[in-house]
């Protein structure tokens, strides 16, 4: 069953109650919660994804609630709980969903060490999986968000999971966070698109998150092999231009980006080295995302 | 004096486009080597001996001419390599 086919009714009673267990890729979260954001939220952009039995294995226990003070009455917060503890400060009730989106990045990042998880956007096209790593304000998930809108797959804007065993990147595909300015690019690039309200005045500024296209959610349990790792830099104004970047250099910034490379010792050396080796590595500059879909295309037709 | 790399046990390394990247599981840290260090990192982990300085420029060398620079470029890498703890030198 996926979510869309559970009644609002249902949808609603299953968070106050025991519990929605949702499986995004290769991770199932049990989430309660009684706050009406996040039953719309997820019904606007979760409708694709599997739900999965009560009875089943949840990898995470997550709630989302008012925290236990006198807030809930005076300038009402909301906070994510994980295992019935909350791992952060309270925020203002209205960023309901966007505190879901980062407790689960959270959950992910920082438990699921089977994999070497990169602080990375992660898009396949013909087979081959591009990773984005990049700073934040580097325009990293505006251009996940513009190259989605235009058929490639989405593995994830936020977390590239490499599997150790096989060098293959699990698709982890939930919607895509934008901020400030770029929600505007993206209503613009994708007029199509299904975005969440605007949430202003939260630690990013202004955030809206894009739904994953159904093709990227059904397609949930097909890693990808990576091929290319581009670092993506916008630059208003800028000409878009894709230099070769040396493998070395690559590999230093995905170390860097990595939440658990240390975990994994010399084995998560030999990934990551493996991964450079096995990729194409290019720096990215660019303003407009039609220039960087040319580019972006050209490069995995010519793969 | 004379130089030697850490236990190549506790050292990971893989060439990346003339780069090396070597991780010491000792500081748990990974560097990128400038070429010159990466030859010179190269070099002592092939001689699985203590190395002079004059001996690990001749290396470097090559098939080159003679020329004091070599050595004197060696000597400016070398300190760096034992900071990041993946070389160390025997008096």
């Amino acid at each position: 069953m996926k979510l869309a086919d559970l009644p609002q009714a249902e949808l609603e009673e299953r968070l106050r109650g025991a519990g929605l267990r949702l499986r995004t890729g290769p991770v199932v979260s049990e989430i309660r919660s009684a706050m009406p954001p996040l039953a719309e939220g997820l019904a606007l952009l979760y409708g694709e994804y599997p739900v999965e039995d009560r009875d089943g294995f949840a990898d995470f226990h997550v709630r989302i609630a008012p925290p236990a003070n006198l807030r809930r009455w005076w300038r009402p917060q909301v906070q994510f709980q994980f295992d019935g503890a909350p791992p952060f400060h309270p925020l203002p009730a209205d960023q309901a969903f966007p505190i879901f989106e980062w407790g689960l990045n959270w959950c992910v990042s920082a438990h699921c060490h089977h994999y070497l998880v990169l602080h990375a956007a992660v898009v396949e096209k013909q087979g081959g999986a591009m990773l984005l790593p990049a700073p934040p304000g580097s325009g990293k998930s505006t251009l996940c968000a513009g190259l989605v809108s235009r058929g490639w797959r989405l593995l994830s804007d936020e977390l590239a999971l490499i599997d150790p065993a096989s060098g293959d990147i699990a698709p982890l595909a939930r919607p895509v966070s934008l901020k400030n300015a770029s929600i505007e690019v993206i209503r613009r690039f994708a007029p199509e698109a299904r975005l969440s309200p605007v949430v202003h005045d939260t630690l990013k500024g202004s955030v809206a998150h894009m739904q994953a296209s159904a093709d990227s959610v059904r397609r949930a349990a097909e890693p990808a092999r990576p091929r290319w790792v581009v670092l993506p830099r916008y630059e208003a104004g800028a000409k878009a231009a894709l230099a070769p970047l040396p493998r070395g250099r690559a590999f230093m910034q995905l170390a860097d980006s990595a939440f658990n490379y240390d975990l994994h010792g010399a084995e998560g050396f030999r990934v990551l080295a493996d991964l450079v080796e096995g990729c194409r590595c290019y720096e990215f500059t660019y303003a407009d995302l039609d220039d960087a879909v040319r580019i972006f295309d050209a490069l995995a037709e010519g793969a | 004096m004379r130089w030697h790399t850490v236990p190549p046990e506790v050292l990971s390394w893989r060439d990346l486009d003339d780069q090396l990247v070597v991780r010491n599981a000792q500081s748990g840290n990974t560097h990128l080597l400038s070429p010159l260090a990466g030859e010179v990192l190269r070099i002592l982990l092939s001689a699985n001996e203590t190395m002079t300085l004059a001996e690990i420029a001749d290396r470097v060398r090559g098939e080159e001419p003679e020329d004091p620079e070599w050595a004197a470029a060696v000597a400016d890498v070398l300190p760096g390599l034992e900071r990041q703890g993946l070389v160390r030198r025997v008096a």
